[in-house]
């Protein structure tokens, strides 16, 4: 029982945020101006008082606020998230609908600018004054101060005019392609130009780290033991270092993928990706606020167990961050010379 | 006997952007098989610079300028990178100071071990590993099956030199260069790590250079003395002459800062009490005095040092000191 205590805790733990995150969110929510029923009626062209009123009561939305939150977290404790106002469905077939979108989406922007930016900051590093680096420094520059949407808006007009070789809109062609091969490959074609855009700002921030600590880990004097070995440079680099100057990459995957959904939002709004962003954009105008505090939920969720996830990795490369297994963990340091 | 490594007049020179200033001006030095040649002198005059142009780990910027660096007959200056490399490791290897950080922290120390025996000896993963355990054995790791997958977060500071030495050792190499080894570590310990490289010493006949501080460690390791001041080596000889009877008013000086507890009642007899501490400083890089480099602090300086380079006297079979008076201080 005891060896499960620590996964209980942080169980416990997750289940009180995302109560936090529930709260706050529908209490943000309340804040804002106006409730659905106004926008509903003004799309109806206007409707008389008392049936105004009935919506509201239909709705709920004439209960106290408390009492609305109550009944809230009630109900999302036994999985129902309620009935979008504005697609007329559950929104949790909704959201189970757009999530996997989402997670391609992310996923594979996410993939491109670890690996990418990784590669590029390791090799600028090796020649920190040869041409990539400047190259690599400059357009990181570039990539970090350029917002989303304008890079995406700039893709998307350079490929919708000048250089028509990727769809910019949607994620599968209408007529269809054959077989299960032929829609894969449908779906990557429609992927590369959003996951590139989401992926540039975060190129750019990973070269910078990525060249950064792999110039600072090249200064260790590991690495001068590594050489001392008569390694080759190749091995120096990949065999000792890399592994090491990875450790910050992997810790701000985790700190950014919370960044990475907000970017979704526009990306997927620019380019018509049908995920869970681009209804977070369609509900904030329709004002569906059960759709819209459903997405926030589930992004938190996904942001946990990213950062989970997160963990897992940095233990499995720094074995300084206990637990890389049991048996090692109980190997402590010995007091200082008592043993050497 | 053949001497392993010979260093003849090595020149190092660092490039500031500006200028090319000369961190080592001339060093020579000679050391035969299963002998250990002590290299003191204070800090900042060039001991690590000339252990790193031997082993051909100039940090940037720093470059051998002139001289021959002879292992075994060849010329590690001159030789290309590649060459050198299958030397590195193998028949030369190095134990650096700090052992909480030379050791890299996400490998096992089996691997860490194994690695140059994979390189060198073309070991298999698994050969290589029985042999890292091996070697955990020698260097006398208690528990060495254990330790093998730890990590070096997992062991204190004496095991991490212990690992060290296994690693340096690993390839029976000719020549270990061990740059102020013990440092770092509590004196039970020290004495510990010098037992050990004088056992494993006397197994494999391999030369030793020893770099310290500690005049204490020189006179119960090491054959030889070189005595380095501001990039020079200011006097050599066999350990005895050169702690019993020292001749460079430095080496005189750096006696006379050991507590004489380390170096027995000898050195106290015959140490001359005239001379204090060494007033001073060693003067940075860039900025050593014209003639004789010690004469800024030298109790002894006139004119001549001052504007003459000293000469290199032999005092006698293998003691020699860069030193105007050198003479006439030994057998005063
Ligand atoms: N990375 C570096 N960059 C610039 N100068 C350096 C660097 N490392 C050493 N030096 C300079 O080179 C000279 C020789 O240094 P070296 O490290 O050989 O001294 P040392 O005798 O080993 O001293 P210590 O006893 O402190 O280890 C010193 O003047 C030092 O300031
Ligand atoms: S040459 Fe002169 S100044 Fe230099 S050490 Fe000898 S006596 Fe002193
Ligand atoms: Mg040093």
């Amino acid at each position: 029982m005891s060896r499960y205590l620590p996964a209980l805790s942080r169980l416990a733990q997750a289940l009180g945020l995302l109560l936090a995150v529930i709260v706050l969110n529908f209490l943000l929510i309340q804040l804002a101006p106006g409730d659905p029923v106004d926008v509903i009626v003004g799309e109806m062209g206007g409707a008389s008082e008392e049936v105004i009123a009935l919506m509201r009561a239909d709705y709920g939305l004439d209960k106290p606020v408390l009492t609305q939150l109550a009944i809230y977290v009630g109900k999302v404790a036994t999985g129902d998230f309620g009935y979008s106002y504005y697609f007329n469905q559950p929104v949790l077939t909704l959201i189970l609908q757009r999530l996997p979108a989402t997670i391609l989406l992310v996923l594979s922007a996410l993939s491109i600018a670890v690996l990418a930016g990784t590669l590029l900051g390791i090799f600028s590093a090796r020649r920190p004054k040869g041409l990539l680096s400047h190259a690599v420094t400059i357009f990181s520059l570039a990539g970090y101060s350029a917002p989303v949407f304008w890079t995406g808006l700039m893709l998307l007009i350079l490929f919708a005019n000048v250089w028509p070789i990727f769809p910019v809109s949607g994620m599968t062609n209408i007529r269809g392609s054959g077989g299960p091969v032929g829609a894969v490959l449908d779906v990557a074609h429609h992927l590369v130009l959003p996951a590139v855009t989401l992926a540039t700002i975060y190129i750019a921030s990973y070269s910078r780290l990525a060249r950064a600590s792999m110039l600072e880990v090249l200064g260790a004097d590991y690495i001068r033991t590594a050489r001392a070995k008569g390694l080759s440079e190749r091995r120096v680099v990949y065999g000792h270092a890399l592994r090491n100057a990875l450790i910050p990459v992997v810790t701000m995957v985790g700190l950014q993928f919370g960044q990475l959904f907000a970017g979704a939002v526009l990306v997927e709004t620019v380019f018509n990706w049908p995920g869970l962003g681009r209804l977070a954009y369609e509900s904030i105008l329709r004002r569906d606020y059960p759709t819209l505090l459903a997405i926030l939920f589930f992004s938190a969720v996904l942001v946990m167990v990213a950062n989970e996830l997160t963990d897992l990795a940095y233990r499995k490369i720094d074995p300084r961050i206990g637990g890389a297994s049991r048996r090692r963990r109980r190997a402590k340091p010995q007091p200082k010379g008592a043993s050497a | 006997m053949a001497p392993v490594l010979e260093i003849r007049d090595l020149q190092v020179g660092v490039d500031t952007g500006r200028e090319v200033l000369s961190v080592l001006d001339g060093i020579s030095l000679s050391l035969e098989p299963g002998r250990t040649i002590g290299i003191v002198g204070e800090s900042g005059c060039g001991k690590s610079m000339t252990a790193l142009a031997t082993m051909g780990l100039l940090p940037d910027r720093f470059a051998i300028t002139g001289g021959q660096i002879l292992f075994e007959g060849e010329d590690l200056a001159s030789m290309p990178d590649r060459q050198r490399r299958r030397l590195r490791g193998n028949a030369l290897s190095m134990i650096f100071q700090e052992p909480m950080t030379a050791l890299n922290p996400v490998l096992t120390v089996g691997r860490q071990i194994g690695e140059v025996l994979e390189l060198h000896q073309g070991l298999s993963g698994h050969e290589a590993r029985q042999r890292a355990l091996d070697m955990l054995r020698a260097v006398q790791i208690p528990a060495p099956e254990r330790r093998l997958d730890n990590y070096p977060h997992e062991l204190s500071g004496g095991m991490r030199q212990r690992v060290m030495i296994a690693i340096a050792l690993a390839c029976r190499p000719k020549l270990i260069i061990a740059d102020e080894p013990t440092t770092a570590l509590d004196v039970t310990v020290q004495a510990q790590i010098f037992r050990l490289l004088r056992e494993l010493q006397g197994e494999t006949d391999t030369a030793i250079m020893l770099i310290t501080h500690d005049l204490g460690a020189v006179a119960e390791m090491a054959d030889d003395v070189a005595v380095f001041y501001a990039g020079k080596c200011i006097e050599t000889g066999p350990v005895a002459q050169i702690l019993q009877h020292p001749s460079h008013p430095y080496t005189q000086g750096l006696m006379v800062c050991t507590p004489t507890m380390r170096l027995g009642a000898a050195a106290l007899a015959e140490s001359p009490p005239a001379l204090g501490e060494i007033a001073g400083i060693v003067p940075p890089v860039g900025r050593f005095p014209k003639a004789c480099r010690f004469a800024p602090r030298c109790p002894l300086a006139d004119d001549r040092c001052r504007t003459e380079d000293p000469p290199l006297r032999a005092l006698g079979a293998a003691h020699a000191a860069l030193c105007w008076k050198a003479e006439e201080e030994a057998f005063a």
